[in-house]
């Protein structure tokens, strides 16, 4: 055979080898890098969530729990609205609805989160276990969502890490 | 060379028209056989592979004579995946080839360069596009899922068909180091060692396709969920199952094998639950009546007299316990001035409650179905000893392989960790399980088994969904969802609209709105599916399509331009 006709088999030849080898692109063993969240506070432990949560942590102080949990939980639009939502969380800890001048006096602010973040701060004893209970709550519209933060357990250990739960807040998307 | 025998077959048109006949009975065979494969499997058998094994064609025919009447049993998965195969049939990437050796071999012998054949020249370069083009967007193009919850933010869609042991730990304050094991090579159960690994080497004990970790609290909540009589949170068999759960979390150590585990529920069956009347009374008032109904105390206190007479005042079980209420009915029925009939209904009533109530705690039903129902499920070990998952589920309960693209395989490994030679233990890993955190080479490191994920350059944050249903039906008609994309890099965030015939194109990845059907809908309905097709050759086949049009239109036009020419002359 004519040495041009060995090229022309040779190219042909070629192409069915890539396509027979090419064929099995499986995934294989491969490293690569991603952006880093920002990681939970220290003792922070990720749990099973439960409901419309996005992400429920349960804080551990060494192997003991605190009975702290941290939840974040976003909703559509208002979410339902920064009273109801509010009453619904002092309702869990048996506490009257308030309303109007009432709630908004025992709204905070966090700058941090921007201009319409609102931080609720109630003590009272909790409907499901019947024990002194704490929740900082805090209520974040953000692009026609709304973020709620929730930070509740045993009001003596809740403080100890409160400040922890604002600041990860910030970052906690 | 163009006068050999080969070349002769290789250029002719019965060669041409051969391989598209056989192109169309491997459609014909390959959407046959995908109601038995599954559709990726089918493609794959079919289309993606230079012959079609005996298998795969007994699947088609099992089908086609199905059409006839005929009721074959469909092929098992084990059968499709595992049984031995035999090339049969030419499969789709060798009549690709085929037929376009066929193509370039003619226009080799024959092509000789005129303007009139430039519309036959370029109809045919358009066909080689699309042959070509095809076999690249196979080996080229990687589809996966982004399925996000209202509220969701992510960065990644994952795969349908592949799985992966994902080892993430911190690289630095601003990104993570993924390591990626395939799932395809845990299910070989081998020694796994890779240079991409560095030092750790995983040794698969096992590998579940699909399967369920288990252990004595999740089996009790199963076995609650497949009682007919389950209704509500105080149902006895919900009672029945707390009181297990309760007694199962205690246990120290805690049962490993399916013997233990059986040896533990007769434990729970045999635990001494006899109290006084008094006692047994008591909770019923704090359960029923909260303790402040006056109706309640009054039927309690007769109750508690009743049985004080009787000499029985305990410590009783809850079958003597509910016993005696009964025997306190008949007494009431045969007293010398029995009660006024509407009375003694409602007293009737009132007793037989506080005997059932004291019958639920009579744990011999529970503890004979449990026990049963622990047998049918046929667990296995699952030879984990390390980790959160191999603690709290000891076995596996295998579930069959699913190969319908409508649900998906949820696989379980119970793997060896080695690192530097020095053993980490044995974890078990759950497709359905959160990661892990383990110490791998002095670094914390999360473990799971997950859907291969492919990292995108966006964080898609979904804020909203709406989907319409044509008017009357629960047929879809529209499915939208409005989305916040934000750039990883840089890049000001903006909302997108993403809806049927008007995807996202970003950086080479385009995200279809996937349409569920009504089923997928009800089950999700607060989120939405996105399809994320990426394929670096998806302007092949327009390109493609493009040059063919042109060509024919060229002929087409060259053709009349001449025709009128020699009317015109005439």
């Amino acid at each position: 055979m004519h040495r041009r006709h060995y090229k022309f088999f040779n190219v042909i030849l070629l192409g069915c080898c890539f396509g027979f080898f090419t064929a099995c692109n499986k995934p294989q063993i491969e490293a690569y890098g991603i952006p880093a969240e920002p990681p939970p506070p220290e003792g922070w432990v990720e749990m099973q969530t439960i409901g419309p949560e996005k992400i429920r942590y349960g804080v551990f102080e060494g192997d003991d729990y605190t009975g702290i949990t941290a939840t974040v939980t976003v909703l559509e639009g208002d979410g339902g609205g920064l009273e109801p939502n509010i009453n619904r969380w002092r309702g869990q800890l048996g506490l009257e609805k308030i309303e109007g001048a009432d709630l908004n006096a025992t709204l905070g602010k966090v700058p941090s989160l921007g201009k319409d973040a609102r931080m609720v701060d109630v003590n009272g004893t909790s409907v499901r276990s019947f024990r002194e209970s704490r929740t900082v709550g805090v209520i974040v519209p953000r692009t026609e969502l709304t973020w709620f933060y929730k930070f509740s357990g045993p009001p003596d250990n809740l403080e100890a890490h409160k400040a922890d739960f604002l600041d990860f807040i910030q970052h906690w998307q | 060379m163009r006068n050999t025998k080969l070349f002769k077959a290789l250029t002719s048109l019965k060669l041409t028209v051969t391989t598209l006949s056989l192109s169309m009975v491997v459609v014909f065979l390959g959407t046959m056989a995908q109601e038995n494969m599954g559709l990726k499997m089918a493609v794959d058998r079919y289309f993606k592979s230079f012959f079609i094994d005996h298998i795969a064609i007994e699947a088609a025919w099992n089908k086609t004579t199905q059409l006839f009447g005929s009721t074959p049993d469909p092929l098992t998965p084990e059968e499709l995946r595992h049984a031995k195969r035999w090339p049969v049939f030419p499969g789709g990437y060798l009549l690709g080839t085929v037929l376009l050796v066929n193509l370039l071999s003619a226009y080799y012998a024959r092509f000789k360069w005129t303007w009139s054949k430039l519309g036959i020249l370029a109809t045919h370069v358009g066909i080689v596009m699309l042959l070509v083009g095809q076999l690249l967007t196979d080996l080229l193009s990687v589809e996966s899922f982004l399925s996000l919850r209202v509220g969701d933010r992510k960065n990644y869609s994952e795969s349908f068909d592949y799985t992966e042991l994902a080892f993430v730990s911190s690289l630095n304050s601003k990104s993570n180091q993924v390591m990626s094991v395939p799932g395809w090579k845990l299910r070989q159960n081998k020694k796994i060692a890779d240079p991409t690994l560095g030092n750790l080497e995983l040794k698969v004990n096992q590998y579940w396709v699909n399967g369920v970790p288990q252990g004595p609290r999740s089996l009790a909540d199963a076995f609650k969920l497949r009682q007919p009589s389950h209704h509500g949170e105080d149902s006895p068999v919900a009672m029945a199952v707390d009181e297990f759960k309760a007694f199962a979390r205690d246990q120290d150590p805690p049962p490993r094998t399916v013997k233990d585990l059986k040896a533990l529920i007769d434990d729970f069956g045999r635990v001494d639950r006899r109290l006084t009347a008094a006692e047994w009374l008591g909770i019923y008032q704090n359960q029923r009546g909260q303790g402040g109904d006056f109706v309640i105390r009054m039927i309690t206190g007769q109750i508690a007299e009743f049985i004080a007479t009787r000499g029985k005042e305990g410590p009783l079980t809850p079958r003597e316990m509910a016993n005696e209420c009964r025997r306190f009915v008949e007494a009431l029925k045969h007293r010398e001035n029995p009660p006024d009939e509407n009375v003694l209904r409602n007293l009737t009533s009132l007793i037989n409650d506080v005997a059932a109530f004291c019958q639920q705690r009579d744990m011999t039903r529970f503890v004979r179905d449990f026990s049963a129902f622990v047998e049918d499920k046929k667990l296995q070990p699952s030879g984990a000893d390390s980790g959160l998952i191999a603690k709290r589920y000891p076995w596996v309960e295998e579930s069959p392989e699913s190969l319908s693209m409508d649900s998906r395989n949820l696989p379980v490994a119970s793997v060896e960790l080695v690192d530097n030679g020095k053993s980490l233990g044995t974890y078990l890993f759950s497709a359905r399980m959160i990661s892990q955190e383990i110490e791998i080479g002095g670094k914390d490191t999360k473990v799971s088994l997950r859907p291969k994920r492919h990292y995108h350059n966006l964080y898609m944050t979904l804020i909203k969904l709406q989907f319409e249903k044509y008017r009357g039906t629960d047929i879809p008609k529209n499915f939208e969802s409005r989305t916040l994309v934000e750039p990883s890099n840089s890049g000001a965030p903006r909302v997108v609209d993403i809806y049927m015939n008007h995807p996202l194109r970003y950086e080479g990845d385009t995200f279809y709105q996937y349409q569920m059907d009504s089923d997928q809908m009800r089950q999700a309905s607060r989120s939405s599916a996105f399809q994320v097709v990426e394929n670096p050759n998806w302007l092949t086949p327009y390109l493609g399509c493009l040059i063919v049009a042109f060509g024919l239109i060229y002929q087409f036009m060259a053709h009349l331009v001449g025709f009128v020419k020699k009317r015109k002359a005439a």
